[in-house]
């Protein structure tokens, strides 16, 4: 796996005049918000797209036929693509304080618990984000997964969308629901978070495998 | 080394039925048209795709059950395939380091240098006899027991296909126990590297023979109609009509030689022989 993740990191290199752009537009735009911690939330999300990207880049000119060649396995490839999600989704995170305490600094801000506080928040999100699309870019490729995307995101709106309303027809109330949740201890609102994406992260891990091991070459 | 028993998949317009064998220390070399099933047989031997009976064995066991440690003992040549055109030289070596133990560093980057490959240029900005060399290079640096070469030739001009199959015959001479899988259009190449040769036709070994017989017992008979309805036919493999009259292929050469002094004979060639299994019909 060591070995991937090298190529992963040098592929990554390719990039780096883009990932120095979204970072600097990121420092620009939080000057124009109240809120430092916006820096964290924008760089969380920008994330899977570099993550992603090493995937098209492993697809391009069949690069699959070779790389299935190697002494990999496809288990190891997706166990890779996770654990290099990881690693950039905390390295960039771990960006995006340095670079909201800059800024916090230069607007004399004093107080940074909302960046702290958008930390595990974000990293989870991103890690569900992130869940989402791998297997989706496994599964279709990385041209015909922007449309599976999008397919996605319309049974998200609806599910999210049910969750909402069906409660309502039983005489549940979910504002008071929503309102528990916005009450819980802020550690507990984290580790739940956290466990959240874990859990989806196992389980798309498992599909991602199942995906290419029935994929040919 | 490797084995495919009666190995056989099924596409829409095309099917593969395939048994072939890879011995220790030789070079075998399977040949056949742009979609005969060569690529298709290759990567059936890698497990790169499924296939519906049979049975493939490499190093002793069932594909399936091959483990990493088994895979590093292969070394992969694919025409259209290789690390991502992003990468450099310089960025492969350390992938490789981690991949594969017995990875030797310093002969890539001896050999890089030999044979004129920039080690911090992107790869997608080599020529094709570049690109070539390189996969052939990665392919023999980590001292694999089996090379599997789909084409490695493909696109390169003489000077680079002799350097190159002389990087094969380096790879051979270090270790008897080594052995190479080749395929190539260019029957040439193979006429000089394999010890044996496979031809296939339509997903079918049509041809298996040893090379050396290929060229000293094989042959093609020339004549015309007259010449053809006279001519001993049991030892034809195929014949062909031509506007002159026939040409048939035989596998022995000598006894044609000896009773059909009139009959013009040219010495077998791997062309001469494919075009004959494929286009040519049993007397």
């Amino acid at each position: 796996m060591k070995g991937l993740l090298i190529k992963d990191m040098r592929l990554m290199k390719a990039q780096r005049n883009f990932f120095a752009m979204v970072a600097i537009l990121a420092v620009v735009l939080s000057f124009s918000t109240q809120d430092i911690s916006f820096i964290v939330g924008y760089l969380g999300c920008m994330m899977p797209q570099f993550v992603l990207s090493t995937i098209s880049y492993d697809e391009f000119d069949n690069g699959y036929a070779f790389l299935f060649t190697l002494p990999i396995s496809r288990k190891g490839y997706v166990l890779e693509k996770y654990c290099f999600g990881l690693l950039l989704c905390a390295a960039s995170l771990a960006l995006a304080v340095l670079l909201s305490y800059g800024v916090g600094l230069a607007k004399g801000v004093r107080d940074f618990q909302s960046t702290w506080v958008a930390v595990p928040i974000v990293f989870s999100a991103t890690a569900v984000l992130l869940s989402i699309l791998l297997p989706l870019h496994l599964k279709f490729g990385a041209e015909k997964a922007r449309f599976a995307i999008i397919g996605v995101i319309g049974a998200i709106f609806v599910l999210v969308y049910a969750v909402v309303k069906i409660p309502g027809v039983f005489g549940i109330d979910m504002k008071q629901f929503a309102s528990a949740i916005y009450a819980l201890n802020h550690v507990a609102l984290t580790a739940g978070a956290l466990a959240f994406a874990l859990c989806i992260a196992l389980l798309s891990m498992k599909i991602s495998t199942a995906i290419l091991c029935r994929r040919e070459f | 080394m490797l084995e495919l028993q009666n190995v056989k998949k099924a596409y829409k317009n095309f099917s593969l039925d395939c048994s072939m064998r890879v011995k220790e220390g030789q070079i075998t070399g399977l040949v056949g048209q742009n979609g005969a099933g060569k690529s298709t047989a290759f990567k059936a031997a890698l497990g790169l795709i499924s296939f519906d009976g049979g049975r493939i064995t490499l190093f002793g066991k069932d594909i399936k059950a091959l483990s990493s440690k088994d895979r590093a003992r292969i070394g992969v040549v694919f025409p259209d395939s290789g690390f991502s055109g992003y990468l450099t030289v310089k960025d492969i070596v350390p992938v490789l380091k981690n991949l594969y133990s017995a990875f030797d560093a310093p002969f890539l980057i001896e050999q890089a240098g030999r044979f004129g490959l920039p080690l911090n240029q992107q790869i997608k900005a080599f020529s094709t006899g570049m690109k070539a060399k390189l996969k052939v290079l990665i392919a023999i640096s980590h001292h694999a027991n089996l090379l599997i070469l789909d084409e490695p030739t493909l696109g390169l001009d003489v000077v680079a296909r002799d350097e190159l199959l002389f990087m094969l015959r380096e790879y051979m001479e270090q270790d008897e126990r080594r052995a190479i899988l080749i395929s190539s259009h260019l029957s040439a190449d193979l006429e000089t590297l394999c010890d044996d040769l496979y031809m296939i036709h339509r997903g079918r070994i049509v041809l298996h023979e040893d090379t050396d017989v290929l060229l000293s017992d094989y042959a093609l008979l020339k004549m015309d109609r007259a010449q053809f309805d006279t001519l001993d036919k049991r030892f034809i493999l195929s014949c062909k009509d031509e506007p002159y009259g026939y040409s048939c292929l035989t596998n022995q050469r000598q006894f044609y030689m000896e009773n059909y002094p009139q009959v013009a004979i040219e010495k077998g060639s791997i062309d001469g022989m494919m075009t004959m299994m494929i286009k040519g019909v049993s007397a």
